[in-house]
């Protein structure tokens, strides 16, 4: 029990620290990066194949280029377009493709850190939000690969990099839900205090909303 | 005929959907009225059940030893009465909160978890009178009388469940209208 509430505490540590990233940034700056982290994941899986093969064409390319193949007509520099080596060997498109995919990520967090003004990024609890929902994608990313670190088993990695996104989802659910059903047990004295106390915020928060509303108009 | 937890996951949410398409501002005056529901018919219980019984066995001649035909009139008479309270703060003229809502996507929110709340409490009770009278509607096949481990937990955590005293129900309603009358 004590392990699975250590591992929540640094769940919930994980996820604040991307909560308070996202509110720094503000709601604009953490959708973009949302939408190229996610679509670039996403997409970079789909269309794997092709792009390694636009990469290898480019290879070769260069060596057609060195060669001299843009500067004179010597039909050796024709050989190389066809003799060159493919720079990505199918066994690392993977590796290839998850490096182009971290590249993509930092430059959509600086690019959106240079070219989105503050005031159309705004902070709030929706930028908190989208903060918690990046932290949640790139745990979802990173934890099958990170996990290889901690268990240098291969095969365990291995098993953990397939089930890759429904593993860690299943996981982490699993754990939120046992850690809220123990804290629950645990709080059983006060349950009906906690539960009022959370019902009276609830619809004292959204009350107070509708009345700092008016003040404003 | 599905698990006993589906339908009423169907009604929570149904009144969720309501609640965001009424926005939270109508849907706080509709709490205040649920809450009132719930607190009348848990204070009165003692006074009301033994009423309905005595009233079933003169009207309908409901014999005394027969506690299936008692249990389900009383969850019937409760389960009607709740339903027509909760239908008046519905429809027609309603209490509402004076004052303007908050922008979106905060209005979208607020207007989410006040219907989700609505619909814990509504579903919640409906429950709650099934489970207190023996779950009368099995009579009449709506409800099947295998419960998962889930619906199991989710009994435990029925509104009447968290909070058994009426006089708790009474402190999220009295701060409601103090927040209403001072508008």
């Amino acid at each position: 029990m004590s392990d699975q509430i250590q591992v929540f505490i640094a769940l919930l540590l994980y996820l604040a620290f991307f909560a308070w990233c996202g509110y720094q940034r503000g709601t604009m700056k953490e959708f973009v990066t949302f939408l190229v982290a996610a679509g670039g994941y996403f997409g970079l899986l789909r269309y794997q194949g092709p792009i390694i093969k636009v990469i290898n064409l480019f290879g070769k390319f260069i060596a057609f280029a060195r060669a001299g193949g843009l500067t004179s007509d010597d039909p050796n520099a024709i050989l190389q377009l066809r003799d060159a080596p493919n720079i990505v060997q199918p066994e690392d498109a993977g590796t290839i493709i998850f490096l182009i995919w971290a590249i993509l990520l930092i430059l959509a967090y600086v690019g959106t850190g240079l070219a989105v003004p503050r005031e159309r990024s705004k902070p709030g609890g929706l930028a908190v939000l989208m903060g918690v929902i990046n932290g949640i994608f790139y745990l979802l990313v990173f934890l099958p690969r990170l996990i290889a670190l901690v268990l240098p088993d291969a095969e365990i990695s291995q098993e953990l990099a397939q089930a890759g996104f429904r593993k860690v989802i299943s996981t982490t659910s699993e754990l939120i839900g046992q850690n809220f059903q123990e804290l629950w047990s645990a709080l059983e004295p006060q349950r009906s205090l906690i539960f009022l106390l959370l019902i009276t915020g609830l619809v004292v928060l959204a009350a107070t909303t509708l009345n700092s509303a008016k003040a404003r108009s | 005929m599905g698990p006993i937890e589906v339908y009423f996951i169907t009604i929570a949410l149904i009144v969720m959907i309501i609640g965001v398409v009424r926005g939270y501002r109508r849907e706080l005056g509709s709490t205040v009225i649920i809450m009132t529901a719930i607190f009348l018919l848990t204070f009165t219980a003692e006074l009301t059940e033994p009423m309905v019984v005595r009233l079933g066995q003169r009207v309908l001649d409901i014999q005394a030893q027969d506690v299936a035909t008692r249990n389900a009139v009383l969850s019937l008479v409760y389960t009607l009465v709740f339903i027509a309270i909760v239908l008046a703060g519905y429809a027609g003229r309603t209490l509402e909160f004076p004052g303007q809502e908050a922008k979106e996507p905060l209005r979208t929110l607020l207007s989410m978890a006040i219907g989700l709340l609505n619909g814990y409490l509504i579903a919640g009770t409906l429950w709650y009178y099934q489970d207190k009278f023996g779950y009368p509607a099995q009579r009449w096949g709506l409800i099947l009388p295998d419960f998962s481990d889930t619906a199991r937990t989710l009994i435990g955590l029925l509104p009447e469940h968290i909070l058994p005293s009426p006089t708790y129900w009474m402190v999220p309603i009295a701060v409601l209208i103090i927040l209403r009358v001072r508008g």
